[in-house]
């Protein structure tokens, strides 16, 4: 596991009620438990992680698992 | 099964100002609790982002992921709240007939006039229509009118004399306007006086929906459209949503929509697409429910903008 999935776990681990559940690669986005508050919330965080760190947010909606969300971090 | 989105914008801050967004930042951070000033910047870059798209190109590639076949862009003329932008909707007109003639066949566009523009606001409805091709009124009460003030009785004259539909949105919006106009009673009077109108109530399949369904199922000239759902379904509650409006009789009211790009961060059309499909699968519609809601019923109040540009 890189930084950039280590970066975006820990992000949804920030958002969900239980921050010791066990989330991978392979985990569903709608079954982690993320309303739309939530989620809007996980992106920002991503987005203001760092300057060096963009998220494609146009594609953004069709992530659906942990992994989908991980390529679509960039580093400027 | 043909699937009809009726009601969606073109994402573009020229036609929805950056302004609009930052007021749901501004709630969306209220909301959250965030104390992070970064979050507010990072947000406001975030919907400015999703709303670049002004040609529709994007729009129709998820349109085409989706199974989407057309889909209603609506025209909101903000004059009265963001101003000079405004001023010249003729241009704003011209430039939503370039998307139609674009993507032949995928688009149907409904003309957006605030009704204190008065007379001139009627001959620029007129124009939409019979030089522009636009096959339906868009109104935005928040911007501070009532859908039922008589001052639009001209311009649904206009849409009886045409056989047109009328689409007014419904529920909270950004906090910079006025709720006061957007609750579904509000259109109750309009909808009595013109019986020959189908009025659609923008999001009101999901907002204000109690209220909205006693309308629906009262006035026969009053449809409801989901957009907006999307809310409910991030937070579990559209199976329910979707069993509330079949126990109170009114799915032949109900009409497929996803206010793109509005909700564009939660999923790509095809989710929202595939999440009305999966009703069918957990046995809450039936197939022919279902394709009303896709497409059969926006065909029937609105037969006239099937076939064009």
């Amino acid at each position: 596991m890189d930084n950039t999935h280590e970066l975006v776990i820990s992000a949804i681990k920030s958002q969900i009620d239980d921050p010791t559940r066990e989330i991978g690669l392979d985990s569903r986005i709608d079954e982690l438990g993320l309303d739309s508050l939530r989620y809007m919330m996980l992106i920002i965080d991503l987005e203001s992680s760092s300057d060096q760190i963009s998220v494609d947010v146009k594609n953004i909606g069709s992530a659906t698992t942990v992994a989908d969300l991980t390529r679509l971090v960039r580093y400027a | 099964m043909e699937v009809i989105d009726c009601h969606s914008h073109v994402a573009s801050s020229r036609y929805i100002p950056d302004e609009f967004f930052d007021g749901w930042v501004d709630n969306i951070l209220a909301t959250s609790g965030s104390k992070d000033d970064r979050h507010g910047a990072a947000l406001r870059q975030v919907f400015r982002k999703i709303n670049e798209d002004p040609l529709c190109d994007e729009y129709v590639a998820q349109m085409d992921e989706a199974g989407i076949a057309r889909a209603v862009l609506l025209i909101i003329d903000f004059k009265y709240v963001y101003g000079e932008p405004f001023d010249d909707m003729v241009e704003i007109y011209r430039r939503h007939r370039e998307i139609l003639e674009r993507h032949p066949g995928r688009f149907i566009c409904f003309a957006g006039v605030d009704p204190r523009r008065g007379r001139a606001g009627v001959e620029l409805l007129e124009l939409g229509i019979e030089q522009y091709g636009f096959s339906g009124l868009k109104l935005y009460p928040p911007c501070g009118f009532s859908p039922s003030d008589e001052r639009l009785d001209p311009y649904y004259e206009v849409c009886a004399q045409y056989q047109l539909p009328v689409l007014s949105h419904i529920g909270p919006t950004t906090p910079s306007l006025s709720f006061n106009f957007a609750r579904p009673e509000g259109i109750d009077e309009a909808a009595r006086r013109f019986p020959q109108v189908k009025f659609v109530l923008g999001h009101a399949g999901s907002t204000h929906f109690r209220d909205a369904a006693v309308l629906a199922e009262y006035r026969p000239n009053v449809f409801l459209d989901m957009s907006g759902f999307q809310a409910a379904a991030s937070r579990g509650r559209f199976d329910d949503l979707m069993r509330f409006h079949k126990e109170n009789g009114i799915l032949n009211k109900i009409l497929f929509g996803t206010d793109w790009p509005i909700h564009r961060l939660l999923g790509a059309q095809k989710k929202w697409v595939d999440r009305f499909k999966q009703l069918c699968t957990d046995g809450i519609l039936t197939q022919r429910e279902l394709a009303n809601i896709f497409g059969e019923t926006f065909r029937s109040i609105s037969p006239s903008s099937i076939g064009a540009a």
